[in-house]
């Protein structure tokens, strides 16, 4: 039992947090980068080859499957597994390049109403506050209807959160370290405005941005997902995790593995970058511990 | 008569690093009536000894692994947990250092003196009342029936700690321990605190261990000192006889460290070099490396614990011949 | 003060903080944080501020160290006024005036190197390449007793006295006039107080330094400090050269203080000298601050601000009962304090 949780990532009592990453998240995370990285030459098929021939052929466990198409074929007779491969590269690169778009600009926003607080630092700091509450699926869907869903409309609306987020979530950290004693003694030295924001607010940052950077991954996953299956995400061609799960609603009865497959994926990695950043924070930063 | 009664105590913390030896064989004795200084740096074990009395270290990392500690004629060590609630804060209670988290935010300060009388005491609704009226009384903090209605934060730091006296001694335990309550205070409000305990310590007869390291504070409150060094006792003795001749040299060269108040002093001795890391004790003195008098065989074993005047001990080689 | 060049001389300084209510931040009131202060630092000598909580003297250091805006008042610097000056003058100033905080967790970056902690005011200055700031750096960890290796390592794998050494190179690197000390010792252990405050001492020597002091250890004060002055409620109450001051107080709060600090010889009782709470500065009492806890106050205690008097050359206080009286005053104050502490007084 406990061998399962800390495959996991929880880990013993009182013996204090592993220094390797669970193995489970190490796992699934490492395959899925590999995946998005070198995916054109690890497919086994070309996942946009379509063969009406063996469509809805079921995953190879199940009879009538077979080892040409492992994890079975979908309505227009694509090989299932290819396109998970593939669509793993829209899934980490849409998050990784929102999140770190997403960060930059929340911690600008953030580095700057810490330092100079006053009114500035309150309209910075209420504005954030104030796009808390927004649906981003809303977002995504107005944008994808006034322009046509492309990967532009899919960051732009995870970034429009996001850096919010990031704003809110690092405030209350980086106030305190401007209380520090270190930050005084740097206006006492003659150090500019910019240098202290670079030099000893964003180090102390760095680890916590990190933290939820891992943290926001799974949330941008899944965003992208459930935009994809909205209709509003990356268009077809590009296999996309979500859409393969939308598209598969139909023939649910008698081809589960449709959506469930590409479902399971996209529950997978969540997971995987969660404990993952689970993992991190409590190894960098016991303070974020919520136990 | 020994109210407590402390012998070869140990107390381990297990960290990442390894075993610290928070305190590594201490023993001492306290009477009615009396107070016994604890003194030393940070990190000397004299904090881990006051919360291994009380059963609180740390957990699941801290445990008691060696010892007895003896209160009247209880042995603390050896009771389970629900025995020693009943003697927690009934007969032995503490007075923690930071009067800013010791009480509770949320409840007022007459909900939290009347906690140990209803669950100790069993008493009710208006004898409780009536008790914590004079318990505020006792500690000279005035308009006490207003006050209970009071929550911690509208009170200063000063008054903050005269109601955690309150609470420690609401239930006339015979032992309290005293761990630097009076370090963040202001040295006037201190000199009306640690008046205050004296007054209450006499007027009930408790004895009492203060943790302190400031020299003025013993010489105020002290009957007897126990110098306290990486996890051990160095030096015992009563307050007139550590003062006038201090024999350890860690006492020595602690107490002519202290700059003076009343003369000038050209330059200060310090004593160089770091107090040893708990979890990488040498075989013998631990002073060795920082001792002005060390001698070969201070590395090789810890010295016992030598007399060297009327109810004075010290562990130094210097002594043993 | 008898000093030929004064290296800095506060004037009638006064710093005082709005309290604000509601939506439209009305000020309701002020915390009268200094309230009209002023002393002379001559150059390479210390001078000590010693007080309790609500005196004052953190918020001096801020408005010195240019954190904070004075809200009147004059700070003169090598003759000029700070406050006039435009912003290349302030920043000579501020290069010629350092600082080393009490905290040495909190007063270095954990995430920069030892040699770029010192380093960094050089550098931040553009007084020299980082080159040659690297190597002024590693000069001044050798000079406040560190190792030439300690340069590569991180903040956390010191003690809080060797932190509070690279603190201090830190403070030396720019090679200033004053060094601002805010209780530099307080938060150390007993046997490495005496460690810093030689160093300290030293380092006045070799680079003619002056310090400015504030502590609440009077032992630590007389040790450091040529000159102090006592502050209560954002003014100061006696001022003088050290060791007259705390061998022979004049003023009550001062006597009190000293007797609360000092050690009790045994057998000797002790007591507490000054009753009651300190007064908070946002309300202060009128006239003088202390009359509600003197156990001198006379009548126009409560409505006149004491007049200053020079009882002994270089000695100052600040207090009614001095002016009836004269400088036989402070036996009587004495006797007075001492007898309380033969259990007759209580709180």
């Amino acid at each position: 039992m406990s061998a399962i949780f800390r495959f996991f990532g929880r880990h013993r009592k009182g013996v204090g947090v592993s220094r390797v990453p669970p193995l489970f998240s190490s796992l699934v995370i490492s395959a899925v980068i590999v995946c998005s990285l070198f995916g054109d030459y690890l497919v086994p098929r070309d996942p946009t080859e379509m063969n009406l021939a063996v469509r809805l052929c079921p995953p190879v466990w199940i009879e009538g499957g077979s080892w040409d198409y492992p994890l079975g074929t979908d309505l227009l007779g694509r090989d299932i597994l290819s396109r998970i491969i593939a669509g793993s590269k829209i899934s980490i690169i849409v998050s990784f390049l929102a999140i770190t778009l997403g960060a930059l600009i929340g911690v600008m926003v953030t580095m700057i109403a810490a330092y100079f607080g006053g009114w500035l630092g309150n309209v910075l700091m209420r504005t954030a506050d104030s796009l808390q509450p927004i649906p981003i699926i809303i977002i995504g869907l107005i944008l994808s209807i006034v322009y046509s869903p492309s990967l532009l409309t899919v960051i732009f609306s995870m970034v429009f959160i996001l850096w919010a987020r990031y704003a809110r979530s690092l405030y209350g950290e980086a106030l305190a370290l401007m209380q520090q004693d270190f930050v005084s003694m740097a206006k006492v030295e003659g150090c500019s405005a910019f240098r202290i924001m670079t030099r000893h607010l964003f180090p102390n940052l760095a680890n916590t941005i990190f933290i939820l950077a891992t943290l926001m991954v799974g949330w941008a996953i899944l965003v992208e997902a459930s935009l994809s299956f909205l209709g509003a995400g990356i268009p077809p061609p590009a296999p996309s995790w979500g859409r393969m799960v939308s598209e598969g609603r139909e023939n649910i009865t008698q081809a589960w593995w449709l959506s469930t497959i590409p479902g399971a994926a996209i529950l997978l990695t969540v997971l995987a970058f969660n404990l993952f950043g689970d993992w991190l924070r409590d190894r960098l930063d016991p303070k974020l511990r919520q136990i | 008569m020994s109210v407590l009664e402390v012998e070869d105590l140990h107390a381990h913390i297990y960290t990442q690093k390894g075993v610290v030896k928070a305190v590594d064989g201490i023993s001492l004795k306290v009477n009615a009536g009396e107070t016994l200084g604890l003194v030393g740096e940070s990190g000397c074990g004299k904090s881990m000894t006051c919360l291994s009395i009380m059963r609180l270290l740390p957990r699941p990392n801290g445990q008691i692994v060696g010892g007895r500690i003896m209160l009247d004629d209880h042995d603390l060590v050896q009771m389970n947990e629900q025995q020693f609630r009943g003697i927690r804060g009934r007969l032995i209670s503490m007075i923690p250092q930071d009067p800013y988290t010791s009480m509770n935010p949320c409840f007022t300060i007459g909900n939290q003196l009347m906690e140990p009388l209803r669950t100790h005491l069993g008493l009710r609704k208006s004898g409780l009342i009536e008790r914590a009226k004079q318990l505020l009384d006792l500690v000279r903090i005035p308009e006490a029936i207003s006050r209970l209605k009071n929550f911690p934060h509208e009170l200063s730091g000063g008054m903050r700690q005269r109601v955690v006296g309150a609470i420690a001694v609401s239930c006339h335990p015979k032992l309290i321990l005293a761990d630097e309550p009076t370090t963040s205070l202001d040295v006037t409000i201190q000199a009306q605190y640690l008046y205050l305990i004296k007054q209450i310590q006499a007027e009930f007869g408790m004895a009492m261990i203060y943790v302190t390291h400031d020299l003025g504070i013993i010489s105020k409150v002290c009957d007897r000192v126990a110098v306290m060094y990486a996890g051990k006792i160095i030096e015992t003795a009563g307050i007139a006889e550590i003062f006038q001749q201090p024999a350890h040299p860690y006492t020595q060269a602690l107490f002519s460290s202290i700059p003076p108040i009343d003369h000038d002093v050209d330059w200060l001795p310090s004593i160089e070099g770091q107090p040893p890391e708990l979890i990488n004790l040498p075989t013998g003195c631990r002073f060795f490396d920082r001792c002005r008098f060390a001698m070969e065989r201070c590395q090789g074993k810890y010295p016992p614990e030598f007399q060297v005047g009327k109810k004075h001990f010290t562990s130094c080689w210097k002594y043993v011949l | 003060m008898n000093v030929g060049i004064t290296l800095i001389e506060v004037s009638d300084l006064v710093k005082y903080y709005p309290l604000t209510k509601g939506v439209f931040r009305r000020v309701v009131g002020w915390v009268k944080a200094v309230d009209g202060i002023s002393f002379t630092i001559p150059p390479g000598l210390t001078y000590a501020l010693v007080g309790e909580s609500g005196c004052g003297k953190t918020t001096t250091v801020k408005v010195l160290l240019q954190l904070e805006e004075a809200t009147s008042g004059h700070i003169f610097w090598k003759g000029q006024n700070l406050f006039k000056l435009k912003a290349d003058g302030r920043k000579n100033y501020r290069e010629d005036v350092q600082a080393v905080f009490q905290d040495p967790m909190s007063s270095l970056n954990p995430r920069m190197r030892v040699k770029d902690i010192i380093s960094e005011p050089l550098i931040a200055n553009k007084r020299c390449s980082k080159g040659e700031a690297f190597s002024r750096a590693i000069e001044l960890i050798v000079d406040v007793g560190l190792q030439r290796e300690d340069a590569n390592k991180y903040p956390h794998e010191f003690s809080g006295g060797q932190r509070q050494r690279i603190a201090v190179a830190r403070a030396i690197a720019l090679n200033p006039k004053l060094i601002v000390l805010d209780e530099p010792v307080s938060s150390l252990d007993m046997s490495i107080r005496a460690q810093i405050m030689n160093l300290l001492k030293k380092l006045q020597e070799q680079y003619g330094i002056s310090y400015l002091l504030i502590a609440h250890d009077i032992g630590t004060v007389r040790y450091m400090s040529k000159y102090m002055a006592v502050m209560y409620l954002g003014k100061i109450v006696e001022k003088g050269l050290s060791s007259q001051v705390c061998s022979r107080p004049y003023h009550p709060y001062t006597q009190g203080l000293i007797i609360s600090a000092c050690p009790v010889r045994p057998g000797e009782k002790f007591g507490a000298p000054l009753p009651g709470e300190i007064p908070s500065p946002i309300n202060p009492p009128s006239g003088c601050g202390f009359h509600t806890r003197c156990p001198f106050a006379i009548d126009c205690c409560s409505n006149t601000p004491p007049p200053w008097m020079e009882l002994q050359p270089d000695h100052f206080v600040a207090c009614h009962y001095y002016k009836e009286h004269g400088s036989i005053a402070a036996d009587e104050i004495q006797e007075h304090l001492n007898v309380s502490l033969r259990g007759v007084i209580t709180i």
